[in-house]
């Protein structure tokens, strides 16, 4: 009895461990969906609404998904207390301390700080140049994206099961 | 009715307000510690600071050049003069943009941009044209920040001599060099119109103001930073001919106030203006009457002497004095 009780836990466990390591190639194409609505959102505002920069990017953060809108607050927080930051800098501080608390990879954190350098500082045909590269960006990198979580979800979920079966049978 | 608690306009109606933070917030940090430490007598009397690339930091004030050191210090010493770079010129430009040159682009077509505080942005660089029109500017080498004052009451004195006492405002031209406080005067003549002086027995009347360089109203984000009146409508950053007419069609102005016409359109709807019964106030450029009455453009219309007064100001002794007021009719001086 006590056995079969462990046998499960253990094979439970190790499932679960298989369900976590896939986590991030579920949440990450997830995630850089949001992060193109957000940027369509931003985009609105900037080359239609002509809202200036700060108060976008605050906007923009009320209205995104939880993981990503700290990365767009805290860039406009950093921007309104005027502390001398210039745009890049703000930027590239909010995307690397927040990219963190997100399933995107080293690769999308560049593209966006690629992205921010020429943030707010060029007229509007450029403004739209560099959302449109962005997006082409994004699409590739969902692409991959997609691609990496078909792959790794089964593979890691499968694995953590087999793992845990593989323990017990072992310890039998 | 002074208009001193009207918190509609931010900050700028109590006297002592200082342009102080406005400024050093369009300043990137380092150039903000040089400045911060100047006297205080330098930041009441500060006209405008001047940054050009790889040139010394240099502040303007009482016809006078400054050279700001590196150390904080001030003094005529060109060597020890800070030099100024070109991070400083774009990082200074990111800041009085607010980050956000998409949304000022027909500012910067312009040539300036106006700061929280109607302080104005002047910019100077490389002109990119598409056609015949300016398109933007880039490389900026140049940025004057021009630190805006309203002086209130400076025309309370001379209010009795424009309006007349069965509360009729007389058609006045205001004639000034640059540099004098002609827009300052304007500014506070327009104050005190809107808001009626009961004490020299006149009500306020409606006053619509063509803004075309947001130099009177100093409109940030739509709101008027200098105390302009209750009753004054504002067309910001419109062309003074199609701005009059507008306000005619719309606002039912009794007077109409612009700053500095010139160009002949300006003159024909300054003309429309008064057939239609909208008296004028406004400013030219100029030294003397002589000299403004031989502008082609204007000639006719000085001819016809439908300005009931004529301001005349200068630099001597000081910024603002008011040399004379002439009868528009007569040129006979009335101070």
């Amino acid at each position: 009895m006590v056995k079969a009780i462990l046998s499960i836990i253990i094979i439970l466990s190790a499932s679960f461990i298989g369900y976590i390591l896939s986590y991030k190639y579920v949440q990450r194409p997830r995630q850089i969906k949001h992060l193109f609505l957000s940027l369509q959102l931003l985009e609105t505002e900037i080359l239609y609404l002509l809202t200036p920069l700060p108060q976008a990017l605050k906007k923009v953060g009320g209205k995104s998904s939880m993981e990503l809108n700290r990365i767009f607050t805290e860039a406009s927080e950093l921007l309104e207390k005027k502390d001398g930051f210039c745009i890049e800098d703000a930027w590239r501080q909010s995307v690397e301390k927040h990219y963190h608390f997100t399933s995107l990879t080293e690769e999308d954190k560049e593209a966006l700080i690629d992205f921010g350098m020429s943030l707010g500082t060029v007229d509007r045909d450029h403004q739209l140049k560099n959302f449109h590269f962005i997006y082409g960006q994004l699409k590739k990198q969902q692409q991959s994206a997609e691609e990496l979580r078909s792959k790794n979800e089964r593979m890691y979920r499968s694995l953590g099961v087999l793992l845990g079966v593989a323990i017990v049978i072992l310890f039998l | 009715m002074d208009g001193s608690g009207n918190i509609n306009f931010l900050k700028k109606t109590s006297s002592d307000h200082l342009p102080r933070k406005e400024i050093l917030d369009a300043l990137p940090l380092h150039l903000r510690e040089l400045i911060q430490g100047l006297p205080s007598s330098l930041w009441n009397s500060m006209e405008e600071i001047r940054l050009r690339t790889n040139q010394p930091l240099l502040i303007h004030s009482l016809n006078k050049d400054i050279f700001v050191y590196s150390n904080g210090g001030i003094g005529s010493e060109i060597s020890k003069a800070y030099v100024v770079t070109k991070l400083d010129l774009e990082k200074t430009f990111q800041l009085v943009t607010d980050y956000s040159v998409y949304a000022l682009e027909e500012d910067i077509k312009k040539g300036f941009i106006t700061i929280r505080g109607g302080h104005r942005v002047g910019i100077s660089g490389r002109t990119v044209m598409n056609g015949s029109a300016i398109k933007t500017i880039k490389d900026i080498s140049g940025l004057n920040i021009r630190i805006s004052r309203q002086k209130i009451g400076i025309s309370d004195a001379y209010m009795e001599h424009i309006v007349a006492s069965n509360n009729i405002f007389r058609n006045t031209l205001i004639v000034s060099p640059p540099q004098c406080g002609k827009t300052t005067l304007l500014r506070d003549m327009v104050r005190n119109l809107s808001n009626g002086m009961i004490k020299r027995g006149f009500q306020g009347f409606k006053v619509g103001v063509v803004d075309e360089r947001s130099e009177i109203c100093g409109t940030y984000q739509g709101i008027p930073q200098n105390d302009i009146g209750i009753r004054t409508d504002i067309l910001d950053a419109c062309p003074k001919a199609e701005g009059i007419m507008m306000l005619i069609r719309s606002m039912s102005p009794q007077i109409i106030a612009t700053d500095e016409i010139g160009k002949l359109d300006d003159v024909l709807a300054i003309e429309e203006a008064l057939n239609a019964g909208v008296k004028v106030l406004t400013t030219v450029h100029g030294h003397s009457l002589d000299e403004v009455s031989k502008r082609p453009n204007l000639r006719k219309m000085m001819e016809e002497n439908i300005f009931e007064r004529i301001i005349i100001l200068s630099n001597q002794p000081r910024v603002g004095t008011i040399q004379s007021i002439l009868d528009g009719k007569t040129k006979v001086p009335l101070l």
